[in-house]
């Protein structure tokens, strides 16, 4: 499988009221044809400033980002190649224009083989809006939530890229037509090939969507792996939260337990780990950086416990 | 009349939005919450369960009225009180003393220009007039303490707190009076998975504590399937099936409950097919013929096309509406069909 994107490092601060907020903090993502990865975190966590700053709506303030081996970004190959699918269905489509305007006009821009209303027409039918010609016909506030969607992706893919990053493609929509939109972005990353970024907060549809899963927390990428491994043995103290915390059917209800004792008083901030608050296990060395920490199985922690060989700690 | 552990009752409740057009959100309502149990009412937006919701704990306003049923609710001492012929009086000392509520979001449930303090304090002067001023700050301590918030919060104002903290204060307030039902709409839903686990986890303890009853509502069904105790399933303002949350899980009987559950993923089991519920649910300012979920049902036959399926008893606890399941029709093997 060929790299399509290669991040390395990427950072983006936001700076307010005079003080700078890193919100993106060294993190490196690969994208391959025909893959999905999945940027999962909690609100706030910086994994929809990573897909802003990589389809150049922030400018990072470090970092490469490679697009097939080329690190340029400012032309039109670039925004052709790379596409995103928002959230908000109900804000992403302009409510004057019709569904056939919205795919009509990266076509016009960008090009195409075949007439442009054939154009239209197919890719209002790759997404399984049909009959194509009425749909294209309407106006945003005429369809469903899911329909509206549907017109995003379609969107998206009329440049025909490389790369789709999808940033919580489904969480404003109902709960019934979740999978129906997921399944059709899983088909479509086969069909054309495409690598795919899938940002949500949802472990379970990440485990199922993605072949591999990157968990973000506070800027950083603290724990990267293929799915099974990071969401059935989530290795670093954040995942393993994560994955206890996720409600699951099968659990009998069982009298929840105390919550642990507060944790040692490490001082955050600086280059310490970004979870050392919140973390039950910290200790003196968290108050640096943790290398990133191959384990087994292709998984990599970043993580002072999975250091074993952990040089003792500087005291002072 | 009612069995002695029924807390609250709910007879053919329906609820219409007014208008040129009225929408029938909720359609001949059916059901009863047990002291001390979690009642989870699951579906999808707009299928009218918060809605219902209000209108169990008689917070409609216009346009929405309710157009039929009734609401009981049962004291400890027996007595049933109609809630829906309670006048404004009574239905104030009724609430937040028998019933409150706690709403998916806090920000806007609770009053951002004053303090947490002042807000406990309102519901004790208007509740409990004989509660002098230093019980009354003791009482707001010891709730926040409950809920795992440090009482020098009480000072404080809505926004100074995370989500979590104002949704845990939501249920503090919600406690206060010590109900014997709350009802929770989408209480955690605009919270992340950690901080809603949290206040699950602390929702758990406390009704383990005080022993109320809970109607629980959300869309999230694994969530639903963890927490509850009995679970209903809502379908274009119509509960389709009502059945203890371990029989749902072993054997759902009605096609959207199966639909649903297919829904969600579940975080740690075997891949499997993963498929949504194809199509949309009805308009509920039209009253279609027959089953309101056959467009959708893969396994429709001719009386789902004709003829309203009624909530009925099946084998084991639980009640379901759907023709599959009525011995008045030839049954087609419904795992047949799935497969």
């Amino acid at each position: 499988m060929t790299d399509v994107l290669q991040v390395r490092g990427l950072t983006v601060d936001y700076r307010r009221h005079g003080t700078r907020l890193r919100a993106v903090d060294g993190v490196d993502v690969t994208l391959r044809a025909g893959q999905t990865v999945a940027l999962v975190g909690e609100s706030g966590s910086g994994k929809s400033t990573v897909v802003r700053a990589l389809a150049r709506f922030v400018r990072p303030s470090a970092g490469t980002i490679l697009l097939h081996g080329s690190a340029s970004h400012r032309n039109r190959r670039y925004r052709r190649s790379l596409q995103v699918v928002f959230q908000d269905p109900f804000a992403s489509l302009n409510p004057m224009h019709t569904v056939g305007h919205h795919v009509r006009r990266p076509l016009l821009v960008h090009g195409t083989d075949i007439p442009v209303d054939d154009a239209v027409a197919a890719l209002l039918t790759s997404v399984n809006l049909v009959p194509a010609q009425d749909i294209a016909a309407k106006r945003p506030h005429e369809l469903s939530g899911g329909q509206r969607q549907r017109v995003a992706i379609a969107r998206a893919l009329a440049t025909n890229p490389d790369v789709l990053l999808a940033d919580e493609p489904v969480s404003m929509l109902d709960v019934s037509i979740r999978l129906e939109i997921l399944g059709l972005l899983d088909r479509l990353r086969t069909e054309r090939n495409l690598a795919m970024l899938y940002v949500t907060h949802d472990l379970a549809t990440a485990r199922h969507f993605a072949s591999e899963i990157l968990v973000m927390y506070r800027g950083r990428i603290v724990e990267r792996g293929p799915s099974d491994q990071v969401i059935l043995t989530p290795r670093h103290p954040y995942t393993q939260l994560l994955a206890q915390s996720a409600p699951r059917r099968s659990r009998s209800r069982v009298a929840p337990v105390a919550k642990a004792a507060p944790t040692p008083r490490v001082p955050a901030g600086g280059d310490a780990c970004v979870f050392i608050a919140r973390c039950p296990h910290a200790m003196p060395a968290c108050a640096r950086r943790p290398p990133d920490v191959p384990v087994a199985d292709g998984v990599v922690v970043s993580c002072w416990l999975a250091d074993l060989d952990a040089p003792a700690p500087v005291v002072g | 009349m009612n069995g002695t552990d029924v807390v609250l009752s709910a007879r053919g409740v329906s609820v219409e939005y007014g208008g040129a057009q009225p929408v029938r959100a909720v359609r001949d309502v059916t059901l009863d919450l047990r002291r001390g149990e979690i009642l989870g009412i699951a579906g999808e937006s707009g299928c009218g369960k918060s809605t219902l919701a209000f209108a169990l704990a008689r917070l409609l306003r216009p346009p929405a009225e309710l157009t039929g049923g009734t609401i009981t609710f049962t004291e400890p001492d027996g007595t049933d009180v109609d809630l829906a012929g309670l006048d404004t009086d009574a239905l104030r000392r009724f609430r937040w003393n028998r019933m409150s509520m706690v709403f998916q979001s806090a920000m806007n449930a609770l009053n951002p220009v004053t303090t947490i303090s002042r807000q406990i304090d309102d519901i004790l002067l208007a509740h409990r007039p004989g509660m002098t001023k230093r019980e009354r700050r003791s009482r707001a301590a010891e709730l926040l303490d409950m809920v795992g918030i440090d009482p020098a919060r009480l000072r404080g104002f809505p926004h100074e707190l995370s989500g979590g903290m104002r949704q845990r204060v939501g249920i503090a307030m919600a406690l206060c009076l010590q109900p014997d039902v709350v009802i929770m709409d989408e209480p955690t839903t605009a919270l992340d998975v950690v901080v809603q686990r949290e206040i699950l986890d602390r929702i758990e303890l406390l009704r383990a504590d005080l022993g109320f009853a809970i109607i629980f509502i959300t869309h999230d069904l694994a969530l639903l399937m963890e927490i509850s105790d009995r679970l209903a399933i809502m379908y274009a303002g119509r509960i389709v099936e009502q059945a203890p949350v371990r029989q749902i899980e072993r054997d759902p009987r009605h096609p959207y409950t199966r639909a649903l559950l297919r829904s969600f993923p579940d975080l740690d089991a075997e891949r499997r097919d993963l498929r949504g519920v194809p199509g949309a649910p009805p308009d509920l300012r039209e009253t279609p013929q027959g089953c309101p979920f056959q467009p959708r049902c893969a396994h429709a036959f001719a009386p789902c096309r004709t003829t309203l399926p009624l909530a009925r008893q099946v084998d084991g606890a639980g009640e379901v509406a759907c023709h599959l399941h009525d011995p008045a029709y030839p049954q087609p093997n419904l795992d047949e069909v799935t497969a």
